[in-house]
C-alpha cells in the first residue's frame, strides 16, 4: 500500500510543482491523469526517491520511503518519461548491468530474467545491438524491461506507451495488468482511454493538486445524466463557449460537436449522452481552473 | 543585406550570451594581467613594448582553440544539436546568408574576446605594473598591429579548421578532437624550432627556422625567426614589418583558412539544400538515410492475432513459446557480495565508456605521437646539434613532464564528461532509481579517471621502449620505466579526486572545468601566494629523475611519505565527494551539504543514515591519517627545510646585509692550507667533514675580527679558531664571529678547526639536495669549506625590495665597475691575497665498492674497517675550488707525456671513454706544447649523475661530466665532435682557470671561458680540420646574437663583460678564432704563452685588459691593432648579404662573379650607427654540387660593396661569403647562394 500524505514540493526556480498531495494507492493499476505541467512526473520522481519533498511523507507498506531510499529502490521499478542510455552498450549488456545495480547477484537467475524480459519486449533479436541506436519504440520497450527487473513491488511508469504502436501498447498493458495483480502499479498518461481500460482507480492532477480521485465508474456515475451534446456551426462556437459549461469540442464533418455539462438539457437541441472518462477529466480540470484565481 | 545584418546580430548575441567563452576570456585576461604584473620579458624590454605584446599573443592565441571550439559547436552544429534544420530550411533565407552569418558569428565572437584582452593589455600596465621603468608610452598602433596581423588571421585559421571539421563530420566530439589536433600540430612545429614558448629546445639551424616560420599556423615562429636577434631597444620601438617569411606565413595561412572556409561553405550549402540526412558524408545517391532503414527493419510486425482479445499468456508467450518467461527475481539485500559485484561491474562499465570513446583513443594516439617526437628531439638535442644515446634514463626524463601535463589536462576535461555523463545522456532517472549505492557510483567513476595517467603512461612507455630497442642495444632498465609511471601517475590520481570533487560542487560541467583549470594553474604555478609551503601545495611532489648512477635519487625516499600525506587529503576529499553525490533531481550543492551534514552527524541515525555511519568512520580515518601523516612528515622534514615565505626570505636577506655588509671592507685572513677528512655514508646520504684550516693574514693591515660563514645547508657545525674568542653564533645566517685575542698581524697565521655534517637523506618535504648520493656523490668545495668574510650571494637582488629596505646598490653592481679597484686587487693578489690558493691534503672514505675521485695526486688508497680510504694531496698550492665524487666506477687509463689520464664512468657507459681519453691526451699534448706543460701527474675525468645541470665541471686535476653530456653522447662522424670539444674545453681549463686564475673583475670570463673555447678550437682543428671549427663557431655566433637580444643592461665589450655567458662563450670564442686567423697561430701562441708565464700560479693577477694589451702589442700592423680593439673593446656587428652570384662557362673553366654588400653597425651607448664597410677583408668560398670546396678567396669591401670574381676549373654550384665566421653578421642565412648561370656576353 502506497500512502502519499501532504506532499508538497517547490523547485528552486520558484515553481510550486506539488501542493499537498494526498493519495492512497493499493495493489493494482492506478492511473494518474493530468495535462502537461500538472506535476505528474514530479510526483513520480518523488515516489522513485529521486527527489525529496519539502513537506509531507510517502510510505510504502508502512515505511517511509525517504528513511531508507536504498531499501525502497530495491522494490521499485521505475520508467522515467524520457530517458537516455549509455552509448554503444548492447541491450543485453545494459539490461544485465542494470540488473546488477538492482541487486540481482545470482548469475543464473539474473540471466534468465534478463533474457525473458528481452524476449517479452520483443528485443531478443536486437539484444546485441546498442540501445543508443534503437528507435523510439524499441528504446521505450527497453525502458519497460528495465523497470521490471528484479522483483518490483511498486512500479512507476511515466508515459510508458509514448512511441509504442497500438500492438506494442496492448502487449505492454497486458503484461502490466498481469503483474499489477499483486503489486502497486502507478501509471501516468494523458491517454484517458488507457486508464479507463486498465486502472481500477485513478487520480486527476492539475497544478500540482489532486482534483479528482476514485474508481473510474464512480467518477463516471457522478456525471450521469449531466452530459449533453449538440452540433453547432463553427461560427457559433464562440458564443456557445460563453453560454454553456463546455467540456469539450470536437470537429465533426465541418461542424463542431459540443459536449456540455448541465443538470438538465440547456436547450432542446442538446441530446443527453452517457458520460465518458474524458468528460470527468475535463470537468475536473475546469473546476480546478475556477478554483485558482 | 539587412537580413544578414539581423542574422549576424542574432549570432553574436547567441554566441556571447554564454558563460564559457567569457570564462576563457577571464582566463586570458588573468594571464595577461599576470604577465604584466610579473614583468613579462627581459628587464630592458618594456612590458607593453610592441615586441612583448606581439610575443604574448603567441601563447594567448592557443586559447582560441578553446573559444573557437565552443563557438563552432554552437554556431555550426546547433541545428544538429537542437534539431532545427526543418525550422530553418522552411524560412526564406538564402543558404549563403545563413552560412556566412554563422561563420562571421564564430570568427567575430573570437575577435570580440581578443579585443577585450587587448584593451586590458593596453591599459593594465599603467595601473598594475610593479616597476614603472618597465612601462613604455601608451601606443595604440602595436595593439592594432597585433589585432590585424596576428589575432585576426589566427582566429580565422582556428575557426576555419574547426568549422571544416564540424561541417564534414557533423559531430561535436570530432570538433573537439580537431581542436586538439591543431594544438598537436602547433606543438610539432614548435618542437622543430627554438620557439620561445618551448623550453630547452635545441638551438636552431637557419633552415629549420625558415621552415618552421612558414609552417607555424599561428605565425609565432615566423615572428620569432624575424626578431630573434632584436636588441631591447628594437623590441621597445619596432613593429615587425609585413615582409619576407612573416608575410609569406600570414598569407599562406590566411589562404589555407579561406580555402577551408570555401570547402565548408560548399558542404553547408549542400546541407541547407538537402537537409540533415543528406549531410552524412557517407550518404550516397538514393540510399535511405541510415536512421530510417533500421527503424523500418526493427519495428515489430503486428501481432499474429488480435492482442486485445488474446489472453494475457497468449500475448506473452504465443509467438515466443520456446522463450523463457518473465519470472520475478528478488534482489539481494545489501552485503559484501552485492557491493563487490556492483563495484566491479560499475567500474568495468566506466572504463569501457571512457576508454572506448574514440576521443580518448585519439588523444592517446596523439600523446604517443607527441612523446615520440619529444623523445626523438631529446635524442637529437645534445649541444651543437649532436645526438644522445637512447638509454632508459635519457628517454624517461622526457616522459614525465608531458605525461603529467597531458594526463592532468585530460583528467580536467574527462572528469566533467564522466561525472556528468548520466545527466548529459538523461540516463540518471534509470540509474539513480536503482538501489546501487552512491559509493559504488563514485568509485566506478573515480577508478576510470584514475586510470587515465596509467593508460597514457602505458602508451608513452610503449613508445619509449620501442625507441630504445630500435635505436641501440642499451639495457632496458625496467625500474626507470615503472618508476616514472609511479612518480607521475600518483600525483595525477590525487588530482583526479579533487577534479571530481570540483565537478560535484559545480552547477554545470563548464564551471567545473574552469574550476579544474584554475586548480591546475595553482598546482603547476607553485601554489596560491601566501600558501607556498610544500605541505600546503596539494598533490605537488618532488619529481625524482632517474639516472643510471643514482637511480631515482634522494626524492624517491620521501615520495612515499609525501604520498601518504596527500593521499589522506585525497581520502578526505573523496569521502566528501561521496557524501555530496548528486542523486536524482539536484537541488544544489547547499542542499546536498546540509543533507550530508545531517546524515553524517545524526546521533541516532534513521535507516537511511546508516550510510552516514560508514562516512563518519571514513571521515574520521581520513582526518586522523591527515593529521598523523602530516605531523610525521613535518616532524621529519622540518629540520631539513629551509623554507621561508618570500617576505621572510627578503627580510632575512636584508637583515644579513645590514649586519654584515661592512665586513666587505674589513681585512680578512685567507685559507692557505686545508687538511680535511670526509667520511661518506652513501646509503644514508650522509657525509661528515672534519677539517683544519690555516688562516693567514695576507693583507697589509692587522686583523682583529674574523667572520666564518659555512654553507647554510650543513648541520652540526663546530668552528674553533685558535687565539680567538667566539663572540657570536648567528645560526639564522650561518655566521660565526671570532674576535682575535690579539690582532693577527700581516703575514701571521692561525689554525681553525671545522666539523660539519652533510645530511641529505631521510624523509623531507622540500630542500632535496643531491650532492651526497647512494652512488654518484658529487660534493663541491664550496659546500665543504666555509667562506671567511661576507657572502654577497645572500644579498637581496630585487632593486625595489632593496629600495624599500633602504639598501643601496648590491655588491654585484659595484663589481661591474672596478676600474679604481683593479690596482689594489692586483697588489693584493701579488701578495697571495684575494681568492688565494691553498695547499690541500684530503682523506675521503666511502663504501668499499666505491671509488673516490678527488683533486691532486692520489697519495694513498687503503681499506680499513670495511671502508675504502683515499688520500689526495696537492703538490703545491692549488686554486681554491675542487670537488670530490664517489661512485661504483669502471676505469680506463692512458698516458700522455708522462701524465696519467683516467676516465671513471658507470660500467654501462663505456662507449665514449676511449674517445675522451684520446681528446684529453691530444689537449694535454697540444696545450702543453703551446702554453706550458701540464702541471700535475694525473688528469682524471669522472662521471656524475645527469640531474646536475652543468655541462661539465673542471676542478684542479679532475674533470666531472654529467652522464648525458659526455658519457652518453652519441658520437657520429657527420656531427660536431661534441665529446672531443667538451673534453678539450675542460682540459683547457687546467690552464685557463687553474693555472691562470684571473682577478675577479670585469672581463675575467674572457680569460677563463673564451680562452678555453680557443683551446677547444685548436684541438678540434688539429683532429677534424678548420671546417669543423667553423661549424662550432656558427653555434657560438647564434649564442652571442640571441644572448645580446635578451641583455637587460647595455651590451658590454669583452673587457667590460661580467657574468654574460653569451659574451664569454659566444663573442669571446668568435673573437679568439678571428684573431687566430688574422694574427696567425704563432703570434697567438706567443701572446698566450707569455700570459701563462707572467700571470700563471698563485700570485698571478690577470685581466682581460692585460690580454687585450698583449694582443695589441703583438699585432704587427695598425689594421690588425684596430681589429684587436674592435673585438675586445667595441660592439661591432656587420650586415652582409649576397646580391648576386653569377657563373658562366669560359674557355679556362668557369667564371664566378659575386656582388655582395656589407655594412658595419657600431653600437655606442645604446645607439646603433650603420656605415658602409670599408677595407674589411672577407673570405669567399665556392662550392661544387656536393658542397665540396672548389675555391677559396677573399676580397676587401669598398664603400659597402663586395665585388669578387675568379675563374675556376670545376663547375660551381654555391658561393658563400665569410664561411668561417670571422665577422659577426646579423643575418647569416643570406651569406650563401646558388650561382645563377649566364651566357658569356
Amino acid at each position: 500500500m502506497l500512502h502519499i500524505a501532504g506532499v508538497s514540493l517547490r523547485y528552486p526556480n520558484g515553481v510550486q510543482a506539488l501542493r499537498s498531495i494526498d493519495l492512497t494507492v493499493g495493489r493494482g493499476l492506478f492511473g494518474l491523469l493530468g495535462p502537461n505541467g500538472a506535476g505528474k512526473s514530479t510526483l513520480m520522481r518523488t515516489l522513485a526517491t529521486l527527489q525529496v519533498p519539502d513537506a509531507g511523507d510517502v510510505t510504502f507498506d508502512g515505511r517511509s520511503i525517504f528513511d531508507d531510499p536504498t531499501a525502497h529502490r530495491r522494490q521499485l521499478g521505475y520508467l522515467p518519461q524520457d530517458f537516455g542510455v549509455y552509448p554503444g552498450v548492447s541491450a543485453l549488456d545494459l539490461l544485465d548491468h542494470l540488473a546488477v545495480l538492482k541487486g540481482l547477484t545470482d548469475h543464473a537467475s539474473r540471466r534468465a530474467q534478463v533474457e525473458a524480459l528481452l524476449n517479452q519486449m520483443n528485443l531478443w533479436e536486437h539484444r546485441k545491438r546498442a540501445v543508443s541506436g534503437f528507435s523510439g519504440g524499441m528504446r521505450q520497450r527497453f525502458g519497460i524491461a528495465q523497470a521490471l527487473l528484479g522483483d518490483p513491488k511498486l512500479i512507476i511508469v511515466d508515459e510508458p506507451t509514448a512511441g509504442l504502436d497500438p500492438a506494442e501498447r496492448n502487449r505492454f498493458y497486458n503484461l502490466l495488468s498481469e503483474i499489477g495483480e499483486d503489486v502497486v502499479v502507478m501509471l501516468s498518461t494523458h491517454i484517458v482511454e488507457d486508464v479507463r481500460q486498465l486502472c481500477s482507480r485513478l487520480a486527476i492532477v492539475a497544478s500540482g493538486q489532486v482534483v479528482a480521485e476514485g474508481a473510474p465508474d464512480a467518477l463516471l456515475a457522478e456525471l450521469d445524466g449531466c452530459v449533453w451534446t449538440k452540433t453547432v456551426p463553427k461560427r457559433d462556437v464562440a458564443l456557445s463557449l460563453s453560454t454553456y459549461r463546455v467540456l469539450s469540442t470536437q470537429l465533426n464533418a465541418g461542424a463542431t460537436r459540443l459536449r456540455v455539462l448541465a443538470e438538465s438539457a440547456p436547450d432542446p437541441a442538446f441530446t443527453a449522452v452517457a458520460p465518458e472518462l474524458e468528460d470527468v477529466y475535463f470537468d475536473s480540470l475546469h473546476r480546478n481552473q475556477q478554483r485558482i484565481p | 543585406m539587412r537580413q544578414l545584418r539581423l542574422m549576424l546580430r542574432f549570432e553574436w548575441r547567441w554566441q556571447l550570451h554564454r558563460v564559457f567563452p567569457w570564462a576563457i576570456a577571464a582566463v586570458l585576461v588573468a594571464m595577461a594581467l599576470m604577465m604584466i604584473r610579473q614583468g613579462y620579458g627581459p628587464d630592458a624590454v618594456h612590458i607593453n613594448s610592441p615586441y612583448n605584446v606581439a610575443q604574448s599573443w603567441g601563447l594567448l592565441s592557443l586559447w582560441f582553440l578553446a573559444t573557437q571550439t565552443i563557438f563552432t559547436v554552437h554556431g555550426g552544429l546547433r541545428d544538429d544539436e537542437h534539431r532545427t534544420h526543418e525550422l530553418l530550411g522552411s524560412r526564406p533565407i538564402q543558404p549563403w546568408q545563413l552560412v556566412s552569418s554563422r561563420v562571421l558569428g564564430i570568427v567575430g565572437s573570437g575577435v570580440v574576446i581578443a579585443v577585450v584582452v587587448l584593451l586590458v593589455q593596453l591599459l593594465a600596465p599603467f595601473v598594475i605594473a610593479t616597476d614603472p621603468t618597465r612601462v613604455g608610452p601608451l601606443r595604440l598602433l602595436p595593439y592594432l598591429w597585433v589585432l590585424l596581423v596576428l589575432v585576426l588571421p589566427n582566429v580565422l585559421f582556428v575557426s576555419a579548421v574547426l568549422y571544416a571539421v564540424a561541417m564534414f563530420t557533423r559531430k561535436t566530439m570530432a570538433t573537439y578532437v580537431g581542436a586538439i589536433a591543431v594544438f598537436a600540430l602547433y606543438m610539432v612545429v614548435a618542437l622543430l624550432v627554438d620557439s620561445p614558448l618551448m623550453a630547452n629546445a635545441a638551438p636552431p639551424a637557419p633552415e629549420t627556422l625558415a621552415r618552421a616560420a612558414l609552417l607555424d599556423p599561428f605565425g609565432t615562429s615566423a615572428f620569432f625567426e624575424a626578431t630573434r636577434y632584436w636588441t631591447p631597444a628594437e623590441r621597445n620601438e619596432l613593429l615587425l614589418p609585413l615582409t619576407g617569411r612573416f608575410l609569406a606565413n600570414r598569407l599562406l595561412w590566411c589562404g589555407v583558412s579561406l580555402g577551408l572556409l570555401l570547402l565548408s561553405f560548399h558542404r553547408s550549402f549542400a546541407f541547407s539544400r538537402r537537409g540533415p540526412s543528406a549531410m552524412r558524408w557517407f550518404a550516397r545517391g538514393d540510399r535511405f538515410p541510415h536512421g530510417h532503414t533500421h527503424t523500418a527493419h526493427v519495428l515489430p510486425h503486428p501481432a499474429p492475432r488480435d492482442a486485445l482479445t488474446g489472453a494475457l499468456s497468449g500475448a506473452l508467450s504465443g509467438a515466443l513459446s520456446v522463450a523463457p518467461t518473465y519470472e520475478r527475481v528478488a534482489p539481494a539485500v545489501s552485503g559484501a557480495r552485492v557491493w563487490l559485484l556492483q563495484i566491479v561491474r560499475r567500474t568495468r562499465l566506466e572504463f569501457r565508456l571512457l576508454f572506448g570513446s574514440w576521443i580518448v583513443q585519439a588523444l592517446i594516439v596523439l600523446f604517443a605521437a607527441s612523446v615520440a617526437i619529444e623523445a626523438f628531439s631529446e635524442l637529437m638535442s645534445g649541444e651543437y646539434g649532436t645526438r644522445i644515446v637512447a638509454t632508459s634514463a635519457v628517454l624517461m626524463r622526457k616522459l614525465s613532464q608531458p605525461l603529467e601535463l597531458i594526463s592532468t589536462l585530460a583528467a580536467v576535461y574527462f572528469a566533467a564528461e564522466v561525472m556528468w555523463r548520466e545527466r548529459l545522456l538523461a540516463a540518471e532517472g534509470v540509474i539513480d532509481a536503482t538501489p546501487v549505492s552512491n559509493f559504488t557510483l563514485y568509485v566506478g567513476k573515480l577508478a576510470a579517471l584514475c586510470a587515465i595517467p596509467l593508460v597514457f603512461a602505458a602508451a608513452g612507455l610503449a613508445v619509449m621502449l620501442a625507441m630504445q630497442l630500435l635505436s641501440g642495444s642499451e639495457p632496458v632498465i625496467v625500474r626507470a620505466y615503472l618508476g616514472v609511471v609511479w612518480f607521475v601517475s600518483l600525483p595525477v590520481m590525487l588530482r583526479v579526486v579533487v577534479l571530481l570533487g570540483l565537478q560535484l560542487i559545480s552547477p554545470n560541467r563548464w564551471i567545473g572545468i574552469v574550476a579544474g583549470v584554475a586548480f591546475m594553474i595553482v598546482t603547476f604555478g607553485g601554489g596560491v601566494p601566501g600558501l607556498q609551503h610544500a605541505m600546503l601545495q596539494y598533490s605537488v611532489f618532488p619529481t625524482p629523475v632517474f639516472s643510471d648512477l643514482d637511480g631515482f635519487g634522494v626524492a624517491a625516499e620521501s615520495f612515499v611519505a609525501i604520498a601518504m600525506y596527500w593521499s589522506s587529503w585525497a581520502l578526505l576529499v573523496a569521502v566528501c565527494s561521496w557524501q555530496l553525490w548528486r542523486r536524482g533531481f539536484d537541488r544544489g550543492v547547499r542542499a546536498r551539504v546540509i543533507a550530508a551534514y545531517r546524515r553524517v552527524m545524526a546521533r541516532r541515525p534513521r535507516a537511511s543514515a546508516m550510510r552516514g555511519v560508514g562516512a563518519r568512520g571514513a571521515l574520521a580515518f581520513a582526518l586522523i591519517a591527515m593529521v598523523t601523516s602530516g605531523a610525521w612528515l613535518y616532524q621529519r622534514g622540518h629540520p631539513h627545510s629551509d623554507w621561508m615565505t618570500s617576505t621572510t626570505r627578503t627580510a632575512w636577506r636584508v637583515a644579513y646585509e645590514r649586519d654584515y655588509r661592512h665586513v666587505q671592507s674589513r681585512a680578512q685572513p685567507n685559507i692557505v692550507d686545508v687538511r680535511m677528512a670526509v667520511d661518506l655514508l652513501p646509503a644514508q646520504r650522509l657525509a661528515s667533514v672534519r677539517a683544519t684550516f690555516v688562516l693567514e693574514n695576507r693583507t697589509d693591515v692587522p686583523i682583529d675580527t674574523v667572520w666564518v660563514a659555512p654553507a647554510r645547508d650543513v648541520r652540526t657545525v663546530v668552528v674553533q679558531l685558535t687565539n680567538a674568542k667566539l663572540v657570536r653564533v648567528d645560526s639564522a645566517h650561518a655566521t660565526w664571529v671570532f674576535v682575535m685575542q690579539s690582532s693577527l698581524p700581516p703575514g701571521a697565521s692561525q689554525t681553525m678547526t671545522y666539523n660539519a655534517t652533510l645530511d641529505r637523506g631521510g624523509v623531507r618535504f622540500d630542500n632535496f639536495q643531491q650532492d651526497v648520493a647512494e652512488n654518484g656523490s658529487f660534493i663541491m668545495s664550496t659546500t665543504l669549506i666555509p667562506i671567511i668574510g661576507y657572502r654577497a650571494s645572500y644579498e637581496e637582488q630585487n632593486l625595489q625590495a632593496r629600495a624599500r629596505a633602504g639598501l643601496g646598490a648590491p655588491t654585484a653592481d659595484l663589481t661591474r665597475d672596478t676600474t679604481v679597484r683593479v690596482d689594489s686587487l692586483i697588489r693584493l693578489a701579488r701578495r697571495g691575497g684575494g681568492a688565494s690558493w691553498f695547499t690541500l691534503a684530503l682523506d675521503v672514505s666511502t663504501d668499499v665498492d666505491q671509488t673516490v675521485i678527488g683533486p691532486g695526486r692520489l697519495a694513498r688508497e687503503w681499506i680499513a674497517d670495511g671502508r675504502r680510504h683515499f688520500a689526495y694531496v696537492s703538490d703545491g698550492p692549488t686554486t681554491p675550488v675542487f670537488a670530490i665524487a664517489s661512485a661504483r666506477y669502471a676505469v680506463t687509463r692512458a698516458t700522455a707525456h708522462g701524465v696519467t689520464i683516467e676516465a671513471w664512468y658507470h660500467p654501462d657507459h663505456a662507449r665514449n671513454a676511449e674517445q675522451m681519453i684520446q681528446a684529453a691526451q691530444r689537449t694535454v699534448t697540444l696545450l702543453g706544447a703551446k702554453l706550458s706543460p701540464y702541471q700535475r701527474p694525473v688528469l682524471r675525468m669522472a662521471e656524475v649523475p645527469l640531474f646536475w645541470r652543468f655541462g661539465a665541471y673542471a676542478s684542479s686535476g679532475a674533470l666531472f661530466f654529467t652522464e648525458d653530456r659526455g658519457m652518453l653522447s652519441d658520437v657520429r662522424a657527420d656531427d660536431i665532435d661534441l665529446v672531443t670539444r667538451r673534453v678539450a674545453h675542460e682540459v683547457a681549463h687546467q690552464w685557463w682557470g687553474h693555472t691562470v686564475m684571473p682577478l675577479s673583475v670585469p672581463g675575467s670570463g674572457v680569460i677563463v671561458e673564451s680562452l678555453a673555447k680557443y683551446g677547444e678550437q685548436l684541438v678540434t682543428a688539429s683532429i677534424h680540420g678548420d671546417a669543423a671549427v667553423a661549424r662550432i663557431l656558427a653555434y657560438d655566433h647564434d649564442r652571442y646574437l640571441s644572448g645580446r637580444a635578451g641583455e637587460a643592461r647595455s651590451e658590454p665589450s669583452l673587457v667590460t663583460m661580467t657574468d654574460q655567458s653569451y659574451m664569454s662563450y659566444g663573442k669571446g670564442a668568435l673573437a679568439m678564432a678571428a684573431l687566430h686567423a688574422r694574427l696567425g697561430d704563432s703570434t697567438m701562441t706567443a701572446v698566450l704563452q707569455s700570459l701563462v708565464q707572467a700571470e700563471g700560479g698563485p700570485r698571478g693577477a690577470s685581466t682581460a685588459s692585460m690580454l687585450h694589451e698583449r694582443l695589441r702589442a703583438a699585432a704587427p700592423t695598425s689594421e690588425l691593432r684596430a681589429l684587436v680593439d674592435e673585438w675586445m673593446l667595441e660592439r661591432v656587428l656587420y650586415d652582409m648579404r649576397i646580391d648576386s652570384a653569377a657563373a658562366m662557362a669560359v674557355t679556362a673553366g668557369y667564371r664566378v662573379e659575386l656582388v655582395a654588400q656589407m655594412h658595419r653597425l657600431v653600437h655606442h651607448e645604446g645607439v646603433e650607427q650603420s656605415s658602409p664597410a670599408d677595407e674589411t677583408l672577407v673570405d669567399i668560398v665556392v662550392y661544387g654540387e656536393d658542397s665540396q670546396v672548389l675555391h677559396r678567396g677573399s676580397v676587401r669591401a669598398k664603400h659597402g660593396a663586395l665585388r669578387w670574381s675568379a675563374t675556376i676549373a670545376a663547375r660551381p654550384a654555391h658561393v658563400e661569403i665569410d664561411p668561417d665566421v670571422r665577422w659577426i653578421d646579423r643575418e647569416r642565412s643570406n651569406n650563401r647562394r646558388a650561382v645563377h648561370w649566364v651566357r658569356q656576353p
